[in-house]
């Protein structure tokens, strides 16, 4: 009995340490994912990109045609593709991370404008010639019950909405809006102003970063920018867990 | 007091596995990349094309991701888009994915550091009309979450896009035309009178009043007066139809303001721009001038001389009052 008892202890005692140092050591084995030199960055090593699949038709197969096609040619093809800018001789992917997965606020304190929370976007243009970030929320911070936090309008002598920005520096405002600062971002942004989030489907999501050649774009560098979303209510805010979805659109120029 | 230690490290286990579960959540970060991140073609009616995206997931969570295809249109005159999601036109059924497993629309797992390749499929009809169509292919997340439930929050979703530009033609050469919107010196007063010691910057726009998309080809010459010539390429970018885009310049083979690199510019100038559509050639053309002079610096030196003069006449007024 003490034997099966030894036993049973030394397999309860080996699962809880294969547990532990399971959870203990970094959870994912990173796959090389960057290659540099002083002269270059590729961020993507696996490309796989020119074969003879990328582009064909039912009598011919084309790699990625990145110039003029041969005069005649188009005749017998039936089309001319051209993928990627003609003017950037890169392959590198369009990119756009932000740094976390949800705003999470917490609980929140009445009549205070620290209810804050902080995302940063990072933009990596590649090849592409420019590129604009747009955000939108699917609805009003909502309740499970039903309530809202309004999106906020702003304090009363510089009022906002979703598309004109405005100061937020009373703790009577409240609602649900948030800044950005950084590169690439709107000026009306500037000294801290604030917006509301424009609510689908009846509001078009907003830029919020965005450049292009015209602008002083140069395909390839990275830009961030940090946004910071504010919640203020008061005491007559009905209790509850409040949620939405942000929406962040990343789109290359044409 | 074995089933109290018992019960402690199965409480210690399950306290260690929600916190490592939620402060994993809070840092997880989303991000995706798209390649080719433009897609232009022009094919004729009946034809088809095939063209593979690549769809990659550097963040460092699993993602379930959907897609979808909407039409879009330019917003603005600097190559940004609107997408119109709510349309539907016609010609969004002519677009599909070629893979075996995967759907347009369709939910797929992207897990992270990893990539998933797409085969877009083009096919025009028949009677496909010779005009433009201009598209997004849009891949997102699933923004639905339960890792921070109980929590006031928003969930963040990425909505990463690619155009594609399509031109229906039979002949592969559509009918081009276009328009000099605007041609001018945007730093100077007037347009006209540049300060020196500024660099002449010429904004350039475009209109396509034809049925499908061009790039103009051409540049912008800059003559000055001793008879030099200095030449701004400009960037081969896209007009869609039935718009306007300011076009950009390229200097070393990098995209650039069209702006001249001259640190010191004196006497009258004039500026050609010049170019034809999707090939080199001169067909449109628009000529303008401007007079550079050190306009700041001579007006503080007038200033300073009309000061010193006055104090000068002042202070003889005095000396004479004084005698």
């Amino acid at each position: 009995m003490s034997a099966i008892k030894n036993k049973f202890n030394f397999y309860l005692t080996a699962i809880i340490s294969i547990t532990v140092i399971f959870f203990l050591l970094p959870s994912n084995v990173k796959a090389q994912s960057r290659l540099e030199s002083p002269n270059y960055t590729i961020t993507w090593p696996n490309l796989n990109m020119g074969a003879t699949s990328s582009a064909s038709s039912s009598s011919y197969n084309l790699g990625v045609t990145t110039g003029q096609i041969a005069p005649g040619l188009y005749s017998s093809t039936g089309y001319k593709i051209r993928a990627g800018f003609q003017y950037i001789h890169s392959i590198i992917p369009f990119y756009f991370k932000l740094s976390t997965i949800a705003l999470n606020f917490g609980t929140l304190t009445l009549d205070s404008l620290t209810n804050e929370q902080e995302i940063t976007l990072t933009v990596n243009s590649g090849a592409a010639g420019g590129y604009q970030i747009k955000v939108q929320e699917n609805d009003r911070l909502t309740s499970t019950t039903g309530s809202y936090i309004e999106d906020t309008t702003c304090d009363v002598t510089d009022s906002c909405d979703e598309s004109d920005s405005g100061t937020w520096n009373q703790t009577s405002t409240y609602g649900f809006g948030y800044t950005i600062a950084g590169d690439d971002v709107p000026t009306d942004f500037s000294g801290g102003k604030f917006k509301n989030f424009p609510d689908e489907p009846s509001e078009n999501p907003v830029k919020i970063m965005g450049l292009t050649p015209a602008g002083g774009h140069v395909a390839g560098i990275g830009k961030t920018a940090v946004m910071t979303a504010r919640i203020n209510i008061n005491n007559l805010q009905p209790a509850g867990t409040y949620q939405n979805i942000l929406k962040f659109f990343a789109i290359p120029t044409y | 007091m074995k089933l109290i230690n018992k019960i402690l490290i199965t409480f210690a286990l399950i306290v260690f596995f929600i916190l490592s579960f939620v402060f994993k959540a809070q840092a997880q970060s989303l991000s995706l990349g798209i390649y080719p991140p433009l897609l232009e073609v022009t094919m004729q009616p009946g034809k088809s094309i095939t063209q593979v995206y690549k769809l990659y997931n550097n963040g460092d969570s699993d993602l379930v991701m959907t897609s979808f295809l909407a039409p879009f249109v330019p917003d603005g005159d600097q190559g940004y888009i609107e997408i119109r999601q709510d349309e539907k036109p016609q010609s969004l059924d002519w677009i599909s994915f070629q893979n075996a497993d995967l759907q347009l629309g369709q939910s797929f797992a992207l897990q992270q550091n990893s990539s998933q390749e797409v085969v877009l499929k083009i096919k025009t009809p028949e009677n496909a009309q010779e005009e433009d169509h201009y598209f997004t292919l849009v891949f997102a997340n699933d923004p639905n979450y339960s890792g921070l439930i109980g929590s006031n929050q928003s969930q963040n979703q990425i909505q990463i896009g690619a155009n594609i530009i399509l031109s229906i033609s039979e002949s592969g050469e559509p009918q081009h035309q276009a328009q000099i919107s605007e041609f001018k010196l945007t730093n100077g007063f007037a347009n006209i009178f540049l300060d020196s010691f500024t660099k002449p910057e010429f904004i350039l726009k475009v209109k396509n009043t034809g049925p499908s998309f061009f790039k103009p080809l051409g540049n912008i010459k800059i003559k000055n007066p001793l008879g030099g010539t200095y030449i701004l390429d400009l960037l081969p970018e896209n007009v869609l139809t039935n718009s306007t885009r300011q076009i950009s310049c390229q200097i070393n083979e990098e995209a650039a303001k069209c702006s001249l690199p001259s640190k010191f510019l004196l006497g009258y100038y004039q500026a050609q721009v010049s170019f034809d559509l999707d090939k080199p050639g001169e067909e449109y053309q628009k000529e303008i001038f401007f007079l550079a002079f050190p306009w700041k610096i001579t007006t503080v030196i007038i200033v300073i001389i009309g000061i010193g003069l006055f104090t000068i006449k002042k202070a003889k007024k005095t000396i004479d009052k004084g005698f």
